[in-house]
């Protein structure tokens, strides 16, 4: 059975494990809920975005991690290959997630940094890109994208409610949504819902103002509450339903291919990234997740190279000689591809910045040794957004650091006033903006 | 403390009346911002010396007006009333100028009046607690009954409730943001379209064998270097290896032995890599009988801890190997030595919950036992003593801590039986209640309109010995995990008279889903919302489900609603029903809420015994000890992977601890046992697991059951169970401040001020070179902390006996570099960090001056003050089952409540339904 989940608000209800309802409440606009008091940067205020990538088997460490600390650390041989963007990201070891354990099912705490994803009675809670969407999602025509490559059944995105966003697996089916006009059909469906949403909210805020007539002063404080919440979510949909209106951005770049074959996981990727540059640019969105579902890759295909073993197997090298070196081919390829994107993004001017200055990327695993298992000291690449970067901030890998401290940082770059995610205990020690 | 005599000029007494009134009218202060009439005056003879420029205690008294509006000033007033009424204040050390009797008596007796009169006024105003919504638990509950969807996960799509006087059964906890509005919208959406799901498709009851051989999969060898076995499985045949079928040399199943072949494991499934499952998705949502054939084994160590490979792909092969004699040898199984205790769980988008237990024994069992599941949910079964490999580092090595030199336990599970749906009369009432007996239909892909119901794929048996090359299940690679098995289906409801049937099935919606008389006009209001999406061409199910879902989020539905005064049968039902249900009130209470007669003393007392001795009376112990005791929090906090390894990963004691306390309570309350047996009771509820842990014997088995505690037993009662001793420690450290603050507060029903803002937290030394004991002694020495740490600190330093997840300790656990560890190794196979260090102290005194040796003592002495831990027991339920505190002017009824409990020995069944009969709990 392979059910196709587009993007198409219909056809996305009907996601797997998915249990949306009403269309203008499902993960498309999670911007008509607001977790906190805290307000959001104004419309008007300088866009930025978030960008999270997990490949869900790592890297090898021994190639990955720098020697040295600080702005004079010597590029490890994989970050040789980034060498051209070295004050444009930060290399960051010694870090992992508090009590994020658990082997290869911890790559759904990645974004979350919910614990012990592996234990007997596991429930997530909500990712950072969606906590970004339910806050500033109203923006964009988009409030987030969740993308994976090879992988459906694994998702970084978790919304509010508890629920997996289920990823999009194509990135033509994306391409689509983002750039073809809808019918007029279409528009209408979606506008038809909205209305539907404000409909019920004009109801039950009406019989909010009945009744508040027959209370006391104290207990008409409550009713007021609802009442005031009930038209804060009317106004949400309302700006969501503006978008529906406007036309979508034209780009004047082809279709990408389909591409059916789970062995060209390095071309996914490659049309993951072209593709979230093009949401970036386009502002279509300001928040996107990638799966990288190495775990579950065969054998991959690279040009010139000759690839034996499937992915997951040759991450459980054993020391075996040739398994590394073929790892170290599929490693080096993630760093070309990332190093690409760097170079893509940075070509794009926006506002007399680069686009690469407004993003932030971060690019991980929840793995820090796929042969072991092990979940701490990930390895972690983040870059762009707007930090002084150039660095290798070295932490203690006896002691490991927490990674949602990362996370704090990102919210507060992307203009709220958060001071906590998850298990966090503050922003990052020594990433300042710039 | 002593103060210095103060030169202060002290005006001659009956002038101070008129110098306080002169005051008021120059300084213009309107007469509310002068103190209570007579008040400065008593404070002056006998309370400025302290109160007035010294400001002892952070009270000073020279400028205390009387301004009830403001919370934090009547309060103020209040233990200024408590204090000298209770004759702690002027404290006994002041002989000199000590106030009389009558002096007291006039004071107290206008601060109260004037204490009294105000809260009078507002509760005649406003009522003892103010308007709220339904809060999350609640919600999920009335959801789950209205649409008899009991499966539904509601609760988890709602955010967080606040906390008010330690519940969230009150309006100030209870806030609306837009988020809890869209959120209701969501659930509201999901539960109906539950409902319709379960009528949707009816699949006969089938039962379904699945023998572990076809659906754990035929990969019992690993094929990259370094795996260890530990996680592999291996085939089980009456007990014994079967080394050919597991090189791969004979088939993995064959008829001959089909019915006793099995799979086993030496480690939990729940382990970091190489999980299974057995394939089975519930259909559609409902009850199910689950039924587990296998046993335990005893595996031989020896086995290859090290493979080394050579070539690749199909040309791989071992090179040689290395035997280490903690790894299990799976070509060597004998019969197994004990019983291992068996979870259940349901699985769905990787988040699991445990739905039962059972044992499996050295000889072929068969366990059984009926969930409740979620459509797609699977099911899982795992071993839940053994243990969870983790790595340390990078090192992928662990050490089974069940592995002795003579081999390890593991268990062999044969075949899972899964029988269901299982007929259900109440399947289909939620969509009698949304739709009536008019049909669905489901919809092509070409149609327009409808609602999206989710079902389940039909079950796909895998063939006999399993998917050649492992498939999907098995070992094939953690990668190839479990897609979900749900589809959409579109279905529309068929309606010949769309305007007729929805304004009767709305009406009937409504008038069941409110908790009053429902008019006209707001039938008509929901009814405009049908007729604009029917317009709107998007069909009777969907026009319905919008009409619907506004009800569901309405104010009317969400809100408790209830007006100043005594309250209407109708709102007396829902109090009663969010009290011991947890929920919205069932038909026969809305019936005799309906007939008028619910407040009829005799009526009332029947329905409330008829509440309690229902099953759904459960969600109320559950609710309540979950905020009283802070059940809810026992994940906050997880045992340090370095000093408590052998806790860290036991699911199963952290889930029988909480078992326990709620079985626990939920006895109290049926079997209406003394208020004091939370302090120290004769039983408890255990199983193996828990017992083990409580060093208690002859417990056996995973379920959990009633024990009665031997005579001398320090457990029993709520203080010393392992959920209590958890959520009041950090998982690496315990404190006897935190521990003995919570007891007292929650338990002994004593408030204790927060400390002073300047006053750091006490860092414990897990070098183990001092006790916390040792590092609180400050507290003891220095006057003004002794004043709460003497209240506050002996709980502390009784619980001392128990560490951060309630086991008995003689000596604390401590890490440093230069002493060697115990020796040992953790459920997550590392190797203990911890060694034993300073001897506990557990002794102390009691605030009147008893000293207890261990926390047996001190239970004695705590439980000879039965009616302040009944006291304490009722306030709590007074703000559980009304919303409100025992304010001021409450406690004369508190005080009656408990004089008329007495005669039952304030049993906790007794308490209740007097306050049911209470006037607290009849008026707003």
């Amino acid at each position: 059975m392979n059910r196709i989940f587009t993007m198409s608000r219909r056809l996305f209800l009907q996601g797997a494990g998915v249990a949306m309802s009403l269309p203008f409440l499902d993960a498309m606009h999670p911007g008509t809920a607001r977790a906190s008091a805290s307000s959001p940067p104004a419309a008007d205020a300088t866009p930025r975005r978030m960008f999270g990538i997990c490949n869900n088997l790592g890297v090898r460490p021994d190639l990955f991690f720098p020697t040295g600390t600080g702005r004079e650390y010597q590029a490890s041989p994989y970050l040789k290959l980034l060498e051209a963007h070295r004050n444009d990201f930060t290399v960051i070891s010694g870090v992992s997630h508090p009590n994020v354990d658990g082997g290869h099912p911890s790559d759904i705490s990645f974004l979350t940094a919910a614990p012990h994803p592996a234990s007997s009675s596991f429930r997530n809670t909500i990712s950072l890109d969606q906590h970004i969407a339910e806050r500033i999602g109203n923006l964009t025509r988009f409030p987030s994208l969740t993308l994976s490559v090879n992988g459906l059944a694994r998702s970084l995105s978790w919304t509010g409610s508890g629920v997996a966003i289920p990823p999009e697996e194509r990135a033509s089916e994306v391409f689509n949504q983002f750039f073809l006009q809808g019918t007029p059909e279409q528009i209408e469906a979606q506008i038809h819902r909205l209305d539907t949403g404000r409909s019920i909210l004009d109801a039950v805020a009406d019989q909010a103002k009945e009744l508040q007539g027959n209370l006391g002063a104290r207990d008409r404080t409550r009713l007021e509450q609802y009442f005031t919440s009930v038209r804060d979510l009317e106004h949400r949909l309302q700006e969501s339903r503006e978008w529906e209106r406007k036309p979508k951005p034209v780009v004047n770049v082809a279709a990408p291919a389909e591409l059916n074959n789970p062995a060209q996981y390095m071309d996914k990727l490659k049309a993951m990234y072209d593709l979230a540059r093009l949401a970036f640019e386009t502002d279509s969105t300001r928040a996107i997740t990638l799966m990288l579902n190495s775990v579950a890759t065969p054998v991959v295909t690279i040009p010139g190279e000759t690839i034996t073993d499937s992915y997951h197997n040759l991450s459980h090298h054993g020391k075996a000689e040739e398994k590394l070196a073929q790892l170290k081919v599929l490693d080096e390829w993630h760093m070309k591809l990332l190093n690409d994107l760097f170079n893509d993004l940075k070509a794009v001017k926006e506002g007399g910045e680069s686009l690469l200055d407004r993003t932030m990327i971060l690019y991980g695993s929840n793995l820090g040794d796929a042969n072991a298992h092990s979940t701490i000291n990930l390895p972690t690449l983040f870059a762009g957004g707007g930090f002084r970067h150039g660095q290798h901030l070295a932490f203690d890998r006896a002691q490991n650091y927490p990674l949602p401290n990362l996370f704090v940082s990102i919210l507060q770059r992307m203009g709220l006033e958060e001071t906590t995610f998850a298990s966090s205990t503050g922003t990052m020690r020594g990433l300042e903006m710039a | 403390m002593i103060s210095p005599m103060m030169k202060r000029s002290m005006m001659p007494a009956p002038a101070l009346a008129a110098v306080w009134a002169a005051a008021t009218l120059l300084c213009g202060r309107a007469l509310a911002d002068a103190p209570i009439d007579g008040s400065a005056k008593f404070f002056d003879h006998f309370c400025g010396e302290c109160h007035y420029e010294d400001q002892s205690g952070g009270l000073d008294l020279s400028v205390l007006s009387f301004d009830p509006n403001n919370r934090d000033n009547f309060a103020t007033w209040v233990r200024i009333f408590d204090r000298v009424s209770g004759g702690e204040m002027p404290p006994k050390k002041r002989t000199k100028d000590r106030p009389t009797p009558a002096d007291i008596a006039t004071f107290t007796h206008t601060v109260s009046s004037s204490l009294s009169t105000f809260e009078s006024e507002r509760t005649a105003r406003d009522g003892r607690a103010i308007q709220r919504r339904l809060n999350r638990y609640e919600y999920e509950n009335a959801l789950r009954d209205l649409l008899d969807v009991p499966w539904a996960q509601v609760k988890d799509k709602l955010p967080l409730d606040g906390e008010a006087y330690r519940f969230n059964k009150s309006g100030e906890a209870l806030d609306v943001s837009f988020v809890q509005m869209e959120r209701y919208l969501t659930a509201a959406d999901y539960a109906m379209r539950q409902a319709m799901s379960a009528a949707f498709e009816r699949p006969e009851k089938t039962v379904r064998k699945i023998y572990a051989r076809d659906a754990i999969g035929t990969r019992y060898m690993p094929r990259e270097n370094g795996t260890l076995p530990d996680r592999l499985m291996f085939p089980v045949l009456d007990s014994h290896a079967q080394p050919d079928v597991r090189a791969g040399r004979a088939a993995n199943s064959s008829p001959e032995t089909r019915e006793r072949e099995a799979v086993g494991k030496v480690s939990s499934i729940f382990s970091d890599a190489g999980q299974y499952g057995w394939g089975f998705n519930a259909p559609v949502a409902g009850r199910y009988r689950i039924r587990l054939k296998g046993y335990s084994v005893w595996v031989s160590g020896g086995g290859i801890g090290r493979w080394f490979y050579e070539g690749q792909g199909a040309e791989k092969a071992p090179v040689y190997w290395l035997p280490v004699w903690h790894r299990p040898n799976a070509d060597e199984i004998w019969p197994g030595r004990n019983n291992e205790p068996i979870g259940i769980y349901a699985q769905s988008s990787g988040q699991t919950r445990p739905v039962g237990v059972m044992d499996f024994t050295p000889k072929p069992t068969v366990g059984e036992v009926e969930v409740q599941l979620a459509g797609g949910e699977s099911i899982r079964t795992d071993a839940m003593r053994l243990f969870r490999t983790r790595v340390n580092g990078t090192d992928e090595q662990y050490v089974n801590p069940l592995a002795t030199q003579e081999g390890m336990p593991g268990y062999a599970v044969q075949w899972l039986e899964v029988t269901g749906p299982l007929p259900d009369a109440s399947a289909t009432k939620g969509y009698s209640l949304l739709f009536g007996d008019l049909p669905m239909r489901r919809l092509a892909a070409d149609e327009k309109g409808g609602v999206p119901l989710e079902t389940v794929a039909p079950y796909k048996s895998p063939p006999v010995g399993g998917q050649p090359g492992g498939g999907l299940f098995g070992l094939a690679g953690p990668g190839v995990l479990l897609r979900s098995p749900i589809n959409n289906v579109t279905v529309e409801v068929i309606s010949k008279a769309p305007q007729q049937d929805a304004e009767r099935l709305l009406r009937g919606f409504i008038r069941t889903a409110y908790r009053r008389p429902v008019e006209d006009a707001e039938v008509q209001r929901f009814l405009g919302l049908f007729k604009r999406e029917f317009e709107l061409g998007s069909g009777f199910a969907r026009s319905m489900l919008t009409a619907y879902t506004g009800v569901l989020v309405s104010p009317g539905f969400v809100f408790v609603e209830e007006r100043p005064g005594k309250l209407d049968d109708w709102a007396l039902a829902t109090r009663l029903s969010l009290f011991l249900w947890n929920s919205t009130p069932d038909a026969a209470l809305r019936a005799r809420a309906e007939s008028g007669e619910l407040h009829r003393p005799a009526v009332l007392q029947k329905e409330t015994e008829r509440l309690l001795k229902d099953p759904r009376s459960r969600r109320f112990v559950d609710a309540f000890t979950d905020y009283w005791l802070d059940l809810r929090k026992i994940d906050d906090t997880s045992p340090s992977a370095t000093i408590y390894n052998d806790y860290e990963l036991d699911e199963p004691l952290k889930l029988a601890a909480v078992d326990e306390t709620q079985l626990f309570f939920a006895e109290l309350l049926h079997k209406d046992l003394p208020a004091r047996d939370v302090i120290a009771a004769d039983f408890t509820y255990l199983n193996e697991r828990l017992a083990r842990h409580y060093g208690i014997p002859g417990v056996k088995g995973a379920k959990m059951r009633r024990v009665a505690l031997p005579p001398d037993s320090e457990r029993g009662g709520l203080m010393t169970m392992a959920s209590v001793l958890k959520v009041t420690a950090n998982g690496t450290t315990t404190s006897p401040v935190l521990r003995g603050h919570w007891i007292t507060e929650r338990i002994l029903g004593i408030e204790i001020r927060p400390p002073p803002p300047t006053v750091k937290a006490v860092e414990p030394d897990i070098r183990g070179a001092v006790t916390i004991r040792q590092q609180l002694a400050k507290h003891r020495d220095n006057p003004s902390c002794a004043a709460c740490h003497t209240k506050m600190d002996p709980s502390g330093f009784a619980l001392e006996s128990f560490d951060v997840m309630g086991a008995h300790r003689e000596r604390y656990r401590a890490v440093a570099e230069n002493v060697k560890p115990e020796p040992g190794f953790g459920l997550n196979g590392q190797a203990f960090a911890f060694h034993y260090g300073l001897p506990v102290d557990a002794a102390g005194e009691v605030p009147d001056g008893r000293a207890f040796r261990d926390v047996k003592e001190f239970k004695r002495l705590v439980m000879s003050d039965e009616v302040s831990v009944a006291r304490n027991l009722a306030k709590q339920l007074v703000v559980y089952a009304t919303g409100a505190p025992v304010r001021f002017t409450d406690r004369e009824e508190l005080e009656r409540i408990l004089k008329l409990a007495s005669a039952r020995k304030y049993g906790v069944r007794t308490l209740v339904e007097e306050i049911v009969r209470s006037e607290l709990f009849q008026t707003k």
